[in-house]
């Protein structure tokens, strides 16, 4: 079963950076400020990408 | 009908977690793909993409149409293109037309144009899930060119 809650794992470091998580969302396999670049390092891994928002703001988008 | 659970992280709200209705997609684009997480938000007019991952997916934003951007933060600008999406648990490819833009504060806000035209969306926050039903009968008529 994945993991919903990432608070555990996505931490002040990865937030507004792109972040790779496992397929489980239960690891951050890498991170990175460039998208290309972190696909790149990645390769061809089974990953999901976002890009976590700041915990210290509430957002309207 | 397909349901999905909220994505929870750290927040400040009146609880520590903050959960957003979150979806994981697939997209596509100029034979390049890649799986992103998005927030599924029905406040955006339209879906919105930050400005890497056009970059991703060899998008040439310079031949695309530039459009206003306005929201609580502020005005900003973006770029507009047609991309391809699949959503998880679902196998049927949509058109959705995106605005690019580095004014966003997180990878992807999916919006009404072209998402929600495609998918009847229950919210439930009391029990942190929601639901995305596809309308077969879905069009799109946002011109992005």
């Amino acid at each position: 079963m994945k993991n919903y809650n990432l608070s555990n794992i996505i931490k002040k470091e990865h937030e507004g950076k792109w972040v790779a998580l496992s397929p489980m969302y239960d690891k951050v396999v890498g991170y990175s400020n460039n998208l290309v670049s972190l696909t790149r390092e990645m390769k061809n891994q089974d990953v999901v990408y976002m890009k976590p928002t700041a915990s210290d703001s509430l957002y309207a988008f | 009908m397909e349901q999905f659970t909220y994505l929870g992280t750290l927040g400040m709200g009146s609880s520590p977690m903050i959960y957003r209705p979150s979806v994981q997609i697939d997209i596509r684009k100029n034979g390049k793909h890649i799986l992103q997480m998005a927030i599924v938000d029905s406040g955006s007019d339209i879906t919105l993409m930050d400005f890497d991952i056009a970059q991703f997916l060899e998008i040439d934003l310079s031949k695309c149409r530039e459009v206003n951007l306005g929201g609580i933060t502020g005005k900003g600008v973006g770029y507009v293109s047609d991309i391809a999406i699949v959503v998880e648990r679902f196998t049927k490819e949509i058109a959705v037309p995106v605005v690019f833009t580095k004014e966003l504060n997180t990878g992807i806000l999916l919006g009404q144009e072209g998402f929600f035209d495609n998918y009847k969306v229950t919210f439930d926050k009391r029990h942190t899930m929601f639901s995305l039903e596809e309308n077969k009968n879905a069009t799109i008529g946002f011109p992005s060119k």
